[in-house]
């Protein structure tokens, strides 16, 4: 069990036009069959772990290691059967079909001019269910709302079938119909097919009922990570959010809400 | 899933035969006197084994070389060309995800320009592998003119667009201003020069054919090997990265194709503009984005538009020649106009 887990050790980056690191001395574990809430204020560093971890980023200071292995010596086309990636605003103007999109997921499995095998296939429907796509199957992309788009993204990394998912703000431009319908199915495919879950988030009431343990973060570094009644707690977020919050228990449920202090 | 298939496929049928109906016109019209039919059988009697039945023997032997030897070539480098820039258009509007690129933004059609006009200038005469001195040089001063924008544009470890996009443009700005400095210098070639500028096919032969396919041929399969690849850069560099895809070496490896492609075009025929934006455009509305089939549809477009457009050249105002570059801009501009116009209007500008 020793190896199964996504290790960043002190992990730091300051491109040259800063001042200030971006990131600084960043470690943090992200265990595999984990459910995890990046969270912190605007600009705290949290897009800039996960691009790094994604390899977005060439990594100049620390180590991120996947299964003991650093992911600077995976190349590239393994790498993306280990850590898929859902990215926070899409609005893309190409005529793909939403099967299409979500079959591009696949990429990272096929052999050149080769169609899709039938395992393929398989994955790319199980993907579909899951996210509740089927019915956009043949929908031009551009056409569809936020939520769905956000969906078929979700499912385009489902159908990469990896054992991370990496989600950019996954549920920020949502409604909060959908923002619960996202959280439920990546809650699923953590307990039901033991998906490591790690997602940047904003929204405190969610993120508290769904991750299991939360990153919190503050000016490029980690604040503090735990368990999310530890981490998400009035002082942890004073500090962090520089705001007090009232934290209320529901009373016949498991399910805690945070609500900001408002200054007047 | 199935009726996207039979679009294609009727869909590069219907272009394949476009393209040979218009290749055969096109052979048939022209100054000299000439029926289609004598055209046709003059063709027929080069097919070894059938060419006994074509009855080409009544026919001048004039009309043979006028057919076999100033036509013929001259539509096959149309072809050539128009495939060439449509497939390299298609390829850039997808790398740079712009849909504005066309195959003349790294600058290399100034370069080429540029060494065409350095080629007649000096008065040099050469010949190398039947090409001629103007042909070289713009080839070389293409090539050049690509490595140094690739150069500056990619400075840093990733390409980045903009950057290669707006080096292009200074670069060809001040390659332009040194081609006007060059024809002040040299009136007496000034029309030499400007002609060649707006791109023609009347140099046409064989030679250039030959290079023409070489280049085409292999760039174009290259280019196709990467039709999946192409597909998922649509979808963004990072999207595409998290897929697997190496996005930086593959743009670089594009663009280099690409540019060695739009290089030997325009060193045999000049700059012909709007071919490489408008073709990708209009076969996009027909068939959609996906690359695999958008590649070859474009390469078909691009020669049948092509093929018409230097026919309308040579044909429309006997026996003066318009220049095939402003012909298929009267077609290509009007449609860029509109294309930018709807763009604009959506906010995406």
């Amino acid at each position: 069990m020793q190896g199964k887990a996504l290790k960043i050790e002190k992990l730091g980056w300051q491109p040259d036009s800063k001042k200030q690191p971006i990131l600084s001395d960043v470690s943090t574990i992200f265990k595999e069959g984990g459910f995890y809430g990046i969270m912190g204020p605007n600009g705290s560093g949290k897009t800039s772990l996960i691009r790094h971890i994604l390899r977005f980023l060439e990594l100049e200071e620390g180590k991120i290691s996947l299964e003991n292995k650093e992911i600077k010596h995976y190349p590239r086309k393994q790498l993306a059967t280990k850590l898929s990636f859902v990215p926070q605003n899409v609005n893309l103007e190409i005529d793909f079909t939403v099967y299409e999109i979500i079959a591009m997921g696949r990429t990272p499995y096929q052999k050149r001019f080769q169609a899709l095998s039938k395992e393929d296939q398989k994955k790319i429907d199980d993907a579909m269910k899951i996210t509740n796509c089927m019915s956009l199957k043949d929908r031009p992309f551009s056409y569809l709302s936020g939520g769905e788009a956000q969906r078929v993204l979700v499912a385009r990394a489902i159908a990469q079938d990896t054992k991370y998912l990496i989600l950019d703000e996954p549920i920020s431009h949502l409604d909060i119909r959908y923002q619960v319908e996202l959280m439920e199915t990546l809650k699923q495919l953590n307990e039901k097919e033991n998906k490591t879950i790690i997602a940047i988030l904003h929204d405190l009431n969610l993120s508290a009922a769904y991750c299991k343990e939360i990153v919190l973060m503050r000016k490029g570094t980690i604040y503090k990570s735990g368990l999310v009644e530890e981490v998400l707690s009035k002082q942890n977020l004073k500090a962090v959010y520089d705001m007090e919050f009232e934290i209320y228990e529901a009373e016949h449920r498991k399910q805690r809400f945070y609500i900001p202090v408002l200054p007047f | 899933m199935q009726s996207k298939k039979r679009k294609a496929i009727f869909t590069i049928v219907g272009l394949s035969s476009l393209l040979i109906l218009c290749i055969l016109i096109s052979v048939g019209v022209g100054s000299a006197h000439m029926t289609i039919m004598d055209s046709l059988r003059i063709l027929l009697a080069k097919i070894p084994g059938l060419g006994q039945f074509a009855g080409a023997n009544e026919i001048k032997p004039m009309y043979e070389v006028i057919i076999w030897q100033v036509r013929m070539p001259r539509i096959l480098q149309a072809a050539l060309v128009g495939a060439n820039l449509a497939v390299v258009g298609c390829t850039f509007q997808a790398i740079f995800r712009n849909a504005l690129a066309d195959p003349h933004v790294l600058g290399v059609s100034s370069g080429a320009s540029l060494g065409a006009t350095l080629g007649i200038v000096s008065g040099i005469t050469l010949n190398f592998l039947g090409l001629g001195i103007t042909s070289i040089f713009a080839f070389i001063g293409a090539i050049l003119t690509v490595g140094l924008v690739y150069r500056i544009g990619t400075l840093g470890k990733k390409v980045v667009v903009t950057n290669v996009l707006l080096v292009g443009t200074a670069v060809s700005t001040l390659l332009s201003a040194m081609i006007s400095l060059l024809m002040i210098y040299h009136r007496e070639q000034l029309e030499k020069v400007y002609l060649w500028t707006m791109g023609s096919f009347s140099s046409a032969n064989w030679s250039k054919v030959a290079f023409l396919a070489v280049m085409t041929l292999i760039g174009v399969i290259i280019i196709g090997i990467f039709s999946h690849e192409l597909n998922v850069l649509l979808t963004g560099d990072e999207m595409a990265e998290s897929l697997g895809i190496d996005v930086e070496k593959i743009k670089k490896l594009l663009m280099i194709i690409a540019s060695l492609l739009v290089a030997a075009s325009v060193s045999v025929s000049g700059a012909i503009g709007f071919v490489g934006l408008i073709i990708p455009h209009c076969m996009r509305l027909m068939i959609g984005s996906d690359h695999k089939i958008l590649l070859p549809v474009s390469a078909l477009g691009g020669a049948s538009f092509m093929v018409i457009c230097d026919t309308i050249a040579r044909t429309i105002a006997r026996p003066t020649e318009i220049p095939v570059g402003v012909i298929t801009a009267v077609f290509g501009a009007p449609y860029f106009i509109f294309l930018l116009y709807r763009q604009t209007k959506e906010g995406k500008l």
